[in-house]
């Protein structure tokens, strides 16, 4: 600290550091931490219940829908009691809608820090994703709980789950900010964002399982990269699911895919379009 | 620490640059793009390029260079460039073209309390805020009983941030600024809103961290925040630097075209009607001044020539120290003989408020000026007598009974009087750190007795 004569920060028009600068991360890892702990600290003095609603709502969803299929008498193909399938596919649905959601708004969400004080802007994404961790918790503990409650097998397998919500922080992460990207060339792309997550529920296996699609669509269902992790997380939790490696791994392709292009597009937007932040 | 990148290759080698120079700024501008209504009001033109006309420029090549422990103010007024410069500098925005380079650890404050999160609590705002300025979390541990005892929020700190008053909020902002020890500061106009003893406390104890080393960019279109706190000024108008020097010759020189101060009047030869010098409020003061003048005498019985503010050393000033005396130096002419023509003055205020008026009480001229012929009078003005801010002095040539006036120049001259920080042994202001209020100031004497009844 007390080398400061030795210090030199150069400006010039050009953006030095990239967006994506593991070293700059790294600088303000503390600074990090601090907005890990606002995110996390902010969302539960705003409403104490936050981390329990992460399942309740998927709960209350699961009995509309436990309902809907009784009166159908629909076969939903699934391996496990539907509630299961069901409780567990949204509570991981809603994880991944929120956080990228989240996600998708921090650099709006922070601009009021960006415009006054110099810190690199992926801190905020990063944050959000990282002050996650609390409710992953919870939303794992409860699908473990309701899995027990109905005398489901669990096996040591059951600790990949971590890799699994690992892979699905960085889908959201991804895909978030591709999108807060788009919304600083578009407001439109907000409308757009909106549908994709709203259509994603019922193009993902939440709901259902891929086995009743026709065999043709199957084929090329997990170009989702959603199915990879839908179905990679009942696998690893519930004995009978079978994990679908060749879905995790397109999964996880794509994932890397949608990061690679996000940064680019963030990073472009960011350079062309910073005053509409 | 964490904000800074140790030198690297591209960065100018010593030998360019002064040892002593901390920030180092070259050909810097700032292109902004014009919104859609100005294109579409291009088109209906047509005659100019579209593209030429959708750029503004918020800065324009600006060059300067800033030595360690420099206080240097940058004033403008709304929309020259200030800000877009102290954000540059501050990393928030990018510059068009150009360079700057900053050597040591700097702190901008373009906003007290920067990222204040309404439903978390004080303390844990200072981790956040403190940490956005690149403190560890160890030294904000370190730092935070100081903190909170300087921002006087006592056990406040604990509520959401949400309860506090602007005032407590700005108080705790001030507080961590005032513990992040950088060796550059950037202030923009923070310390002209807010509770101002505590302003005061917070620059104290900017003076007192390191003293001689620290640097101070503070950017106000207040002349009298600047003249306080700078000892060098630059002025910024359109994008582009007007004037760079000394505090109070370019302070003097803002005011000048800014408030068309001016300390010398020159009449020309031979006028008999003389345009006042216009303020933005005058109509109520100069009727005021009709009335207490009365009636304009026939013919021209005495004519204003000249006059100018001197300071303590007689020469021409615009701007006057509070605890120095000044004068004003009155040249007239009187025209027609045995008609007891007197000068008089009237003192105003920026607001255009008549702080008072003064008539002739030279003892030399009991029965006022009867002889024909050019007068040169000089009116003392003691030291710790004005407030702070702009005066106006209306120069007045009358007859007292019957009450005429003869020549009357409103505002014609006009000057500053200015405050520097540190000097409250000789100043009316004792300890008292706020804004006096009121057009005067003066140093009355005190004499306090302890009363044993």
């Amino acid at each position: 600290m007390k080398k400061s004569s030795q210090t030199i920060i150069h400006i010039t028009p050009k953006q030095k550091t990239a967006f994506f600068s593991v070293r700059e991360i790294w600088k303000f890892r503390s600074l990090l931490r601090q907005m890990i702990k606002r995110n996390i600290n902010s969302r539960i003095t705003n409403s104490p219940l936050t981390l329990v609603w992460g399942f309740i709502r998927p709960a209350i969803m699961t009995l509309a829908f436990f309902y809907i299929r009784r009166m159908a008498n629909a076969d939903m193909g699934q391996e496990i009691p539907y509630s299961l399938f069901i409780f567990s596919g949204l509570c991981v649905w809603f994880l991944f809608s929120e956080t990228t959601a989240n996600v998708a708004h921090s650099l709006k969400t922070d601009a009021g820090l960006s415009n006054k004080v110099y810190f690199p802007k992926i801190l905020s994404p990063i944050a959000v994703l990282l002050g996650r961790w609390i409710d992953i918790t919870f939303i794992v503990a409860a699908i473990i709980a309701f899995q027990m409650v109905l005398s489901i097998p669990i096996g040591i397998e059951a600790l990949l789950i971590v890799v699994i919500m690992v892979m699905l922080l960085l889908l959201a992460f991804g895909f978030g900010i591709l999108f807060s990207g788009l919304f600083l060339l578009h407001q439109d792309f907000r409308k757009i964002f909106e549908t994709i997550i709203y259509l994603g529920l019922f193009l993902s296996p939440v709901i259902f399982s891929k086995e009743i699609l026709p065999p043709i669509i199957q084929k090329y269902y997990s170009i989702n990269p959603m199915v990879g992790i839908l179905t990679g997380m009942r696998g690893v939790l519930f004995g009978p699911e079978e994990v679908d490696y060749f879905s995790l791994g397109v999964s996880f392709v794509f994932t890397v895919v949608l990061i690679v292009v996000g940064v680019k597009t963030i990073s472009w937007a960011l350079h062309n379009f910073e005053d509409q932040l | 620490m964490s904000m800074q990148e140790t030198i690297t290759d591209n960065v100018a080698s010593p030998e360019n640059v002064l040892e002593h120079i901390v920030l180092d700024v070259r050909k810097l501008s700032k292109k902004y793009r014009m919104t859609a209504n100005l294109a579409a009001e291009t088109r209906q033109k047509n005659n100019t390029s579209k593209k030429e006309s959708r750029d503004f420029w918020a800065l324009r090549d600006i060059t300067f260079q800033v030595r360690a422990g420099e206080r240097v103010g940058i004033m403008g007024h709304n929309g020259a460039g200030k800000s877009t410069l102290l954000k540059i500098l501050s990393r928030v925005v990018l510059p068009t073209s150009g360079e700057a380079t900053i050597i040591g650890r700097p702190t901008s404050l373009l906003e007290v309390g920067t990222g204040f999160n309404q439903i978390l609590t004080g303390r844990q705002n200072v981790y956040i805020n403190a940490s956005l300025f690149g403190l560890t979390r160890n030294e904000i541990d370190e730092r935070m009983d100081a903190i909170v005892e300087f921002s006087e929020i006592g056990r406040f700190i604990d509520e959401p941030v949400r309860t506090y008053s602007t005032g407590m909020r700005s108080r705790l902002g001030f507080s961590v600024a005032a513990h992040l020890d950088p060796d550059i500061l950037m202030l923009d106009e923070v310390l002209s809103v807010g509770d101002a003893s505590f302003q005061q406390k917070c620059l104290t104890r900017m003076n007192d961290l390191t003293g001689h080393g620290r640097t101070l960019l503070f950017v106000s279109h207040s002349t009298g925040a600047v003249r306080k706190f700078c000892d060098r000024c630059i002025w910024l108008s359109h994008g582009e630097v007007i004037m760079d020097g000394d505090v109070q010759e370019v302070c003097d020189a803002y005011e000048s075209q800014m408030h068309g101060v001016t300390a010398t009047f020159q009449a020309k030869r031979k006028t008999t009607k003389i345009a006042p010098i216009t303020m933005n409020d005058n109509n109520s003061s100069a009727d005021k001044s009709q009335g207490v003048l009365g009636e304009l005498a026939d013919g021209q019985v005495a004519e204003i020539v000249s006059a100018q503010v001197l300071d303590v050393n007689d020469q021409p000033a615009a701007s006057i120290k509070i605890n120095q005396p000044c004068s004003i130096e009155f040249i007239f002419d009187v025209l027609k003989p045995n008609l007891r023509v007197e000068p008089a003055l009237h003192f105003k205020n920026e607001k255009g408020e008549i702080l008072f008026v003064v008539a002739f009480t030279d003892v030399e001229y009991t029965d006022a000026i009867n002889e024909v012929g050019r007068y040169k009078t000089i009116i003392s003005i003691p030291k710790n007598l004005l407030n702070e801010g702009l005066h106006f002095v209306t120069l007045c040539l009358v007859t007292a009974d019957p009450l005429t006036r003869h020549h009357i120049l409103e505002n014609a001259v006009s000057f500053s009087i200015y405050e520097v920080i540190g000097d409250t042994v000789n100043v009316a202001r004792g300890r008292y750190a706020r804004t006096l209020p009121g057009g005067l100031r003066p140093r009355l004497e005190w004499k306090t007795q302890k009363s044993n009844a």
